[in-house]
């Protein structure tokens, strides 16, 4: 697609000229196709909060002794440090907007910084948990044997692995987009006039933290009232 | 993608197509990159063809198997087997990308004028995953311990207990899902996007209103089964109990969760091919349809209410009462749009001139049987009759005249619809309406007596039966053997009308939409050499000739 | 029997058909309105009747259009009505005090029954997964091992309420009764109900219509409905199996045993076990399969379990099973056999071969009398009729 695209041109019986929407350099169809995937991750999580929150209506409880075992200091900062690569994310495009291509790769780097620094406090915390034997597959994660914690339990543990697992990948692959997205800006392919691809990752982040802000109370805040809190217990 | 000239030759010729990535020489990596939506549908209808013609050997090796209580071709463990295939392959591979895959890629775009879809690329992506998927559906064959065993609708916690190959199983219906969501995407954006100047809404021909209930279905309902089978996988790789009663879950919750998708599923398949209807009626009473309107608002309703009913699988499954009670309420309220487009549909007719073409045949036959599957569809939807009939042969006999009477058999009438448009060759019309006749009659006898069978107590997902039940199956048996017979001379016309039919020029049945205002027949690459201004509603009939005529020079209106 | 629509064995079924047949009358109102004037479209305009300039574009009609979508859904309310209706009567459970609770459990692939504690409280447990005989050290059964002997003994025109479960390592599975029209799934870990009052004396079949893996097809059982006198005897008693004539034929007795679930009759298949089709086996030597077991013949089962009959179903089983699977020859037949031979397949210019006859001809013939070719058949006015269908299995069997 190296050069313009020239749009083609319809004309009525009147003579009247209308412009042919192609789909080539279709701004709005870009985003409008995104729009639509992020929908369908929307339908993706909210089923998943669904099956949450029936089980939590059968073992309230349980999960309220899990959520309360959750380290709620390196969630919290994860969600803080999320917020503020939303931030950088959205001043980012501000930037390529205006016309500033440098403060916008800065800012582009920034958030990789930042989702980079996310992903290693989540590693730090998952192996906190992993050495106190809750992870999927561990011996406290199965029913049936002396570890095996209580069945709401294993079923909130279950979820909050398979949910945060799930939410890192889209971390991960946000990390790859903006690499690329770097890539593409610095080959001049996405600038102030083209910024689809960055409007579109912008769009991405956004939604990676919007289920964070949900992953995040439904998950550590639920069992906050429990003075028992803070880092997981062995048993 | 420098290349965009109009020579006016087709299509199918070599070289004549857009790459995914570089420029091959040969022309089988031409066909494998092209990103041209036209000969992806090809390729999607010569894959799913050949998948369907798989599932349809497993169907007759289990009609075999039923021909006589007692054990014929199969144990009950291969059994379990071979109806799971067959279930898997039709719905997964065949019915679900089926009408959408084939005429929405490659119609879709020339009915309203677009040079292609808005994401070809992603169409070309779309269509490899597809094929990815059904290489893992397939690998599970032969690896693990075979095939799995739970039947489509993969329910907890057999899926979870059996030790045959449902992870490879579930994997590949994700990855079919994806698929399925991301064609819904591209073709919701060119339907929004790419229409050609003046056609609003209301202008757009009805296929493409199928089209767009569809894939709001695909981009809506998919995700909720993917993550569902996501979480089964889970639960099959750490057993953290979601679904497993011996570790605290509930069974029944998968069962919900698989039909909030598979429900609409069922409209997924059935809109597009409603919308093939709503095109071939008007072109063959050669007048406009009666009720645009509602029939193009009625898909989207049926869309809309598809996704309220899911619970109408689960009268016996010891759901409250109440929520059965709201549930088949519910589902009643799907049937009234179904109806008035039926309706609709023979008001149509009325004071027209019916041609009896092959589509048009195929369409009326279907009338007939779609009729006969809604309406027993219908009687389950009662739930004191269904705790009777759930998971009896009238269930299967209902959505097989569903599903085989309605999807499948507007598939064909479309394939013989638009036969000219994709090859610009005619078939031989004679033979073909042989094979439609021989296919109706088999059809009807083979799934008939089931709904007899079912209402007499016989159970689905039996291999070995009582005595009293076999009258049934055997009449049932010699339908299917009509039956085949039809359905491989009908492949037999339809490819002699490949390779031998007379050029048909590019609009043989006088028909009004765009896809038949095109510079030759088959289309050339990027369609409509110029785009027309549409100011004229989709059927524009006048004393049976179509009142819109173009100069294809310039695609300037000249009537 | 093709139980679904030809008995309507309990309380609620004429509800269900009911519905079934408003629902078949609208069906067809309903198709005849869309395939009528489709049908009468399409021979009246047939292209040659029709000139181009008579075709006309009718493209609205409110009237009409009201009229198409309200008829229906009126009609859908009344459908929905029946279908609720229907619903209520199966799914309204009875008093549990009038009513007999028993409790099911369905599991891979056998259905369970257990009773309330009788007078002597002492608790029926029929059918469900095999357990072992308990012997004492000489080798005498004390408690007798359980496989397939599922029948659901009830009394006729009683409630019965149905607690079911599955184990919670099992699959769901569904208990259905085709002549009782209904079903509900049998989840483990959950309890469902059911109920069911017949006022049909006899055997219903109970099938699973839940997927539930190799053996889904074979998971049947039976309801035998018994007069209430019958039912109280047996209920009262340590028992397996009421006492009375419910049961015509060895092959009933096999099937109630739960023999077939493990044991081909028909065919030389192996199933469980080895496949009972075989003459060279003796009556004694059944009889000692059946009371003490077996395990010698490398089977992957393992063993037969002891003790899955006993007394004189036991003794009726052996002779069943010794005589090559044949029903065992009623006494009256006696009378019959100096004429039609031993077997009943006829001698020659003295009396024909009886093989063919159904238990109608049979009756008319024995009241009545009959003259013909070769000679006159006497009338035997006084057989009773558990006499006429005993000879008439039996003749079944020989042929
Ligand atoms: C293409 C697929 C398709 C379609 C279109 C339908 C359409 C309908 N289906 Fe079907 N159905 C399936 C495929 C389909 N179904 C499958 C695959 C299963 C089983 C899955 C499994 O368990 O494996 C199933 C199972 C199924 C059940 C569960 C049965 C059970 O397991 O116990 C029920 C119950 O309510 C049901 C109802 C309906 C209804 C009310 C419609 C309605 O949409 C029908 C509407 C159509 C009409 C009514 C006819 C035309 C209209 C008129 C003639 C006009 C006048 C009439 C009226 C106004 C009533 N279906
Ligand atoms: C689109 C969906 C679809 C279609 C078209 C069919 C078509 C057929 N099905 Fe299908 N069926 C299902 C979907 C479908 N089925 C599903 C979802 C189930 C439930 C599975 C489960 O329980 O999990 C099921 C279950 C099912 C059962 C019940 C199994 C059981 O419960 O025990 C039976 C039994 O007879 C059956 C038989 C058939 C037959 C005989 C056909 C025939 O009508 C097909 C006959 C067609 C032919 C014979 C055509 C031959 C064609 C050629 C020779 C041409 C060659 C083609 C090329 C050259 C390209 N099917
Ligand atoms: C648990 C399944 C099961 C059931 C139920 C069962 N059997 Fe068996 N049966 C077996 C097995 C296994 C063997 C082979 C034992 C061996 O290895 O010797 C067997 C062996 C036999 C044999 C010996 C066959 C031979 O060739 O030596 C007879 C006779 C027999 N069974 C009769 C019966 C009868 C009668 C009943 C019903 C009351 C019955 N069985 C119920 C499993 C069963
Ligand atoms: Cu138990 Cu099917
Ligand atoms: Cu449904």
């Amino acid at each position: 697609m190296s050069h313009e695209y020239v749009p083609e041109i319809a004309v009525d019986r009147d003579g009247k000229k209308h412009e042919v929407q192609g789909w080539q350099g279709d701004f709005y169809g870009g985003k409008l196709g995104f729009w639509l995937f992020m929908l369908t991750e929307v339908m993706m999580f909210g089923a998943m909060f669904l099956v949450l929150t029936y089980y939590y209506s059968l073992h309230t409880q349980d999960f309220l002794d899990a959520s309360a075992h959750l380290n709620r200091l390196l969630g919290g900062t994860n969600t803080v440090v999320l917020l503020f690569s939303a931030l950088t994310m959205g001043l980012g495009l501000l930037k390529m907007r205006t016309g500033d291509v440098k403060g916008a790769k800065t800012m582009i780097w920034a958030t990789i910084i930042l989702a980079t620094l996310f992903l290693g406090i989540k590693g730090v915390e998952w192996t906190e948990e992993y050495t106190h034997g809750v992870f999927l597959g561990l011996d406290a994660l199965q029913s049936g044997n002396e570890h095996s914690r209580p069945f709401g339990q294993i079923l909130f543990y279950g979820m909050y692995f398979t949910m945060t697992g799930l939410h890192g990948f889209h971390i991960i692959i946000g990390i790859g987009l903006m690499i690329w997205l770097v890539k593409r800006i610095d080959a001049g392919k996405v600038s102030p006039h083209h910024h689809i691809l960055h409007f579109n990752i912008a769009l991405y982040w956004d939604l990676v933290h919007l289920i964070w802000v949900f992953v995040f109370p439904y998950f550590y805040m639920i069992g906050a009232g429990d003075v028992t809190g803070g880092a997981i217990h062995g048993h | 993608m420098s290349n965009s000239s109009n020579s006016g030759k087709s299509y199918l010729e070599a070289g004549e197509t857009h790459y995914a990535i570089g420029h091959p020489k040969s022309v089988f990596m031409q066909w494998m990159l092209t990103i041209d939506h036209k000969r992806i549908g090809l390729m999607y209808a010569a894959v799913i063809f050949v998948f369907f013609f798989v599932a349809v050997l497993v169907a007759l090796s289990i009609r075999i198997e039923l021909f006589a209580p007692g054990a014929q071709l199969f144990d009950g463990d291969s059994y379990n087997q071979a109806f799971t295939l067959h279930g898997v392959i039709m719905i997964f591979l065949f019915i679900i990308p089926g009408v959408p895959a084939v005429f929405g890629n490659i119609i879709m775009p020339l009915m309203i004028g677009a040079k292609d879809v808005s994401f070809p690329r992603l169409n070309w992506f779309t269509f490899w995953l597809y094929i990815f998927g059904a290489l893992i559906a397939l690998s599970s064959l032969w690896t693990g311990n075979g095939f799995a065993d739970t039947g489509w609708t993969f329910y907890a916690p057999y899926s979870l207990n059996t030790n045959t190959n449902v992870i490879t199983t579930l994997v590949a219906a994700f990855v079919l899902g994806m698929a399925s969501i991301l064609t819904g995407l591209n073709f919701l954006v060119t339907i929004h996007r790419l229409r050609a100047p003046g056609m609003d809404f209301f202008k757009m021909p009805l296929f493409v209103w199928g089209i767009y209930a569809t894939a709001w279905i695909q981009l809506l309902a998919t995700p909720v089964v993917g993550i569902t089978l996501i979480l089964a996988l889970l639960e099959k790789m750490f057993g953290i109990g979601i679904f497993d009663p011996s570790k605290g879950g509930d069974p029944v919750l998968f069962e919900h969760l698989f039909w909030i998708y598979s429900h609409p599923a069922v409209y997924l398949m059935i809109l597009p091919a409603f919308g093939i209807m709503s095109e071939i009626i008007p072109v063959f009473s050669r007048r406009e349809v009666f009720g645009y309107r509602t029939i193009a608002l009625s898909s989207a309703s049926i869309a809309g209410i598809g996704y309220l009913v899911w619970g109408h699988h689960l009268f016996t499954s010891g759901m409250s009462d109440l929520a059965k009670t709201v549930f088949s309420f519910l589902t009643f309220f799907v049937a009234i749009p179904t109806g008035v487009k039926f309706y609709d549909w023979v008001a149509t007719m009325y004071k027209g001139k019916i041609i009896l073409t092959t589509p048009m045949l195929w369409a009326l036959g279907t009338m007939i049987t779609f009729v006969i599957g809604g309406l027993t569809g219908v009687t389950i939807a009662m739930i004191g009759a269904d705790i009777h009939l759930q998971d009896t042969y009238y269930t299967v006999a209902h959505f097989h005249y569903a599903m085989l009477g309605g999807v499948v058999f507007l598939l064909f009438a479309g394939l013989h619809y638009w036969f000219p448009v994709m090859f610009g060759k005619m078939y031989d019309e004679k033979k073909a309406k042989i094979a439609f006749y021989l296919n109706f009659v088999g059809f009807n006898v083979l799934w008939f007596p089931m709904f007899i069978a079912g209402y007499q107590g016989m159970p689905r997902r039996y291999f070995d039966y009582l005595p009293e039940f076999q009258i049934y199956h055997q009449i049932s048996f010699f339908g299917a053997l009509i039956f085949i017979s039809g359905l491989a001379y009908m492949f037999y016309v339809l490819i002699q009308g490949m390779k031998h039919g007379k050029p048909s020029g590019t609009n043989p049945w006088h028909a009004t939409t765009l896809e038949w205002h095109l510079p030759s027949s088959p289309p050339p690459l990027e369609n409509h050499s110029k785009v027309p201004y549409v100011d004229f509603r989709p059927y524009e009939y006048h004393h049976g000739e179509p009142v819109v005529k173009f100069d294809y020079k310039t695609m300037k209106r000249i009537d | 029997m093709l139980e679904g629509f030809n008995s309507q064995a309990s309380t609620f079924a004429a509800d269900v058909d009911q519905a079934l047949y408003i629902n078949l009358v609208f069906s067809i109102i309903l198709a005849v309105s869309v395939l009528g004037p489709m049908v009468y479209f399409a021979w009246k305009y047939r292209e040659k009747n029709v000139k181009n300039e008579n075709i006309e574009n009718f493209v609205h009609h409110t009237g009409l259009e009201i009229t198409w979508t309200v008829i229906p859904t009126i009609m859908m309310f009344i459908l929905f009505y029946y279908g609720y209706s229907s619903m209520k009567s199966i799914r309204t459970m009875p008093d549990t005090s009038t009513a007999i609770t028993v409790q099911v459990e369905g599991s891979k692939w056998k259905w369970r029954y257990e009773y309330p504690a009788n007078a002597n409280g002492f608790v029926h447990k029929v059918g469900g997964a095999y357990t072992k005989a308990i012997k004492d050290e000489n080798g005498k059964v004390i408690e007798k091992g359980t496989m397939g002997r599922s029948a659901l003994y009830v009394p006729v025109n009683t409630n019965i309420i149905l607690e079911m479960t599955a184990p919670l390592d099992d699959v769901i599975h569904s208990f259905y009764v085709p002549a009782f029209r209904m079903k509900e799934d049998v989840v483990p870990g959950r309890k469902t109900k059911q109920w069911f009052n017949s006022a049909d004396v006899g055997e219903y079949d109970v099938e699973c219509a839940e997927y539930c893996g190799t053996d889904h097809s074979y998971m049947y059982s039976r309801i035998v409905v018994l007069p209430k006198a019958e039912y109280e005897a047996w209920f009262n008693s340590s028992e397996d199996t009421p006492k009375g004539n419910y049961l015509k034929s060895g092959d009933a007795v096999l099937q109630q045993h739960g023999c077939k679930s493990c044991h081909a009759i028909q065919t030389d298949k192996i199933l469980v076990g080895p496949t009972l089709n075989t003459r060279r086996l003796t009556k004694e030597q059944v009889l000692d399969v059946i009371n003490n077991g077996q395990n010698k013949l490398g089977y992957a089962m393992g063993a037969m379990p002891a003790g899955l009959a006993s007394g004189a179903d036991a003794e009726k089983i052996a002779t069943y099973v010794a005589g090559g699977l044949k029903g065992d020859k009623p006494a009256s037949f006696a009378a019959c056999s100096s004429c039609h031979g031993e077997d009943g397949k006829g001698m020659f210019s003295t009396a024909p071969n009886l093989v063919e006859y159904d238990v109608d001809l049979l009756r008319n013939v024995l009241k009545n009398g009959k003259k013909g070719m070769i000679g006159t058949m006497p009338a035997f006015p006084y057989v009773s009729e558990e006499e006429v269908s005993a000879i008439a299995e039996y003749l079944k069997s020989v042929k």
